[in-house]
């Protein structure tokens, strides 16, 4: 068994390298902070098996980030070999890490990568020179080749690693230490290239328009636009046509099971409560799943989060919080768990904190197709109104957020954050893996995640309903018992009591809202979410409904995400109470509006 | 010797002095003496700024750019 560990700058193609050789999914992108922890696997090799870990990309070893932490604190207590990778683009900050790996770790293989851009812009390395100033394996390739893999693990097992013994500046102080090792590197590259690799002009054209002045935040606005834009259409298109599929598949299969006389209380429950809530969540979530994680993929494949970071934080700086916040931000829209654990990109707790609290009220992919949905039926009329109506209710509910961070802020007594983040190179994004990523792995595993859940909770709902106590159903006594607090906030008993299930995913409150009222038939006589109406569900309801799915708990993955990453019980019961107290009160004063607006006019 | 904050934009310049008490980031990041800086981006509110170095674009607040002085020229 032989030990390898990946190192490297952030965004040098470690995960990627890690993935390819064992096979696994972990979270790739063009933008730093995205490998939070150690990733851990094993793959066989010529008959060899292999352990590799990979660790978040870092620039430097000296406790200043959470990664450097995690970092420092495996090579200190390891005897892996340490695979050192280099982007050839960025030669000095790479020799700079290697050096510092090199404090830890002994047996060292360096891989330069990026030769095909290298070569293209004709930079030549003197790799035999460079070799003696390392005093180590160097292994110069392009990632992107097909067998990559394998000439980086025969070079790996062919050559031994001289042993020698660097540090003749390890007595200095990091700052003297890091401008002599900085200086030596400047001095390595000047001696073994021939040049220094410059940036392709046209990307310093698109920078200059995407971090100019008067163009960023314009062509920021427009590409969240058409993300939003995208989205609403697949959705409004496609939600309508999967339902009706849905529901003549559930129909026929009913008749089918009637006909056959395979009918019974057992069959009955699975089929229309647990397959039928399952249905319902697919006909509602897969349409803008598969816009949303596409578009999404394709901006953090080629580089544009960490650009939108910096145009939006003048902006979110007036409420005390930076343009990091905009990137968990933007992965909770995803996963508000992802959202979470992307704020390890924070270097102080408390800030850390705050961004971990915003990130719930972002809607989520379990949220968001709720949000369309009801604004498709209940609000809109057409697809423009559609798509005004949800872009303000989300800009409200990001407004919300950066509201409460400020709050936070305050409270924690947070100073102005030192805003240094790290903008990637722009990427070609490649399509085949742009689909595979987003189609086959993130929106595949959130779909079935909530088919699972959404089937074990429409049976759980469907037995609930059919169990009486002195003749009252459970589920019609829990309904009565919310039924006051739930006309207050414009909502009712049974909305309240959907909430309460969705604590376990939720993308299940709209279908089961619907199977109670509904009295279980969720797709029976072709009925459609307007059928509600008959059940007092209007305007005002649906209006209400939204406030409170985006103003609400974050689910129980969301919750445990919280506690595992803050490691506090008290601030994840606060992650759940702060936005339900808000959620409760902007409710009753948005239904209390309504209601006035609605006598006056009508 | 003039602050981050006033070089101009596509002025090349060289890092001489950062004044900051915590800087191990920026060090790590490249921001060290006699390293040079050769493109400047600034955001619509000049609240941001982003530079190129070393072949990466370091994207910096205000408050930490004043307190990092450069010299003009290659």
């Amino acid at each position: 068994m032989k030990n390898l560990v990946l190192v490297g700058n952030p965004n040098v193609g470690k995960t990627t390298f890690y993935n390819k050789l064992t096979n696994s999914n972990e979270h790739t992108g063009n933008w730093n902070g995205k490998t939070v922890g150690i990733s851990e696997n094993e793959f066989l090799y010529k008959n060899q098996k292999y352990i590799v870990r990979d660790l978040p990309g870092i620039s430097t070893l000296e406790n200043s980030t959470l990664e450097e932490n995690i970092a420092i604190e495996y090579l200190s207590n390891t005897s892996d070999k340490a695979i050192v990778f280099i982007d050839g683009t960025n030669l000095i900050r790479g020799l700079f890490l290697y050096f510092e790996v090199k404090r830890f770790v002994e047996d060292i293989t360096v891989v330069i990568t990026m030769k095909d851009l290298l070569d293209k812009d004709n930079v030549e390395i003197d790799i035999e020179l460079l070799k003696k100033y390392l005093a180590c394996n160097i292994i110069y390739i392009s990632l992107n080749g097909k067998n990559a893999i394998y000439t980086i693990l025969e070079k790996i097992n062919a050559e031994k690693t001289k042993k020698v013994n660097y540090n003749d500046v390890s007595s200095l102080g990091y700052e003297d230490r890091t401008e002599q090792i900085y200086k030596k590197c400047v001095d390595i590259v000047n001696i073994a290239t021939n040049k220094v690799y410059e940036r392709p002009k046209i990307e310093q054209k698109i920078d200059t328009l995407f971090l100019g002045k008067k163009t960023g935040i314009p062509l920021t606005i427009f590409i969240l636009f058409i993300f939003l834009w995208l989205s609403i259409v697949f959705c409004n298109l496609f939600q309508g046509i999967l339902y009706g599929a849905f529901s003549h598949l559930l129909e026929n299969l009913n008749l089918f099971l009637i006909y056959i006389g395979c009918t019974n209380g057992f069959i009955d429950t699975i089929l229309n409560g647990g397959v039928a809530t399952s249905l319902f969540v697919a006909s509602v979530m897969i349409p803008p799943m598969l816009i949303f994680f596409p578009v999404f993929t394709i901006m953090e494949e080629t580089g544009v989060i960490p650009r939108i970071a910096f145009n939006v934080d003048g902006f979110l700086s007036k409420f005390h919080l930076s343009g990091k916040n905009s990137i968990s931000l933007m992965l909770g829209f995803g996963c508000n768990c992802v959202g979470i654990t992307s704020t390890r990109i924070f270097e102080n707790e408390k800030t850390r904190r705050t961004a971990i609290l915003i990130n719930n009220f972002v809607p989520c992919n379990g949220r968001l197709p709720m949000l369309f949905l009801l604004v498709f039926t209940f609000i809109a009329k057409n697809i423009y109104t559609s798509f005004f109506i949800i872009g303000f209710v989300i800009t409200l509910n990001i407004l919300m957020a950066l509201f409460v961070g400020f709050i936070m802020n305050r409270l924690y007594d947070n100073k102005e954050s030192d805003f240094v983040y790290e903008l990637p190179v722009y990427k070609k994004p490649d399509f085949r893996k742009v689909l595979k990523v987003s189609l086959l792995e993130k929106a595949t595993s959130v779909i079935l995640k909530s088919l699972i859940f959404s089937f074990v909770a429409g049976v759980i709902v469907f037995i609930l309903r059919n169990v009486s106590v002195d003749g009252v159903s459970v589920i019609n006594s829990l309904v009565v018992l919310l039924e006051p607090l739930g006309k207050l906030m414009g909502l009712s008993g049974v909305i309240l009591v959907a909430f309460i299930f969705g604590l376990s995913a939720n993308e299940i409150v709209l279908p089961i809202v619907f199977m109670l009222y509904t009295n279980g038939s969720l797709f029976s006589n072709n009925s459609t979410l307007t059928s509600l109406s008959l059940y007092g569900f209007n305007t005002i309801t649906a209006i209400c409904m939204i406030v409170f799915s985006l103003n609400h708990y974050p689910c129980f993955s969301a919750l445990m995400t919280i506690k595992k990453e803050t490691n506090s019980t008290t601030f994840t019961v606060l992650c759940a109470i702060v936005p339900l107290i808000i959620g409760f009160i902007l409710c009753i004063c948005v239904n209390f509006i309504l209601q006035i607006l609605q006598s006056l006019l009508f | 010797m003039v602050s981050l904050l006033e070089l101009k934009i596509n002025e090349n310049a060289i890092i001489k002095k950062i004044d900051i008490d915590n800087n191990k980031r920026l060090l790590g990041l490249g921001f060290v003496n006699g390293i040079s800086i050769l493109k400047k981006f600034e955001s619509f509110d000049k609240k941001m700024y982003a530079f190129e170095i070393n072949g990466s674009v370091i994207c910096i607040r205000k408050n930490v750019c004043k307190n990092i002085f450069v010299e003009v020229g290659d």
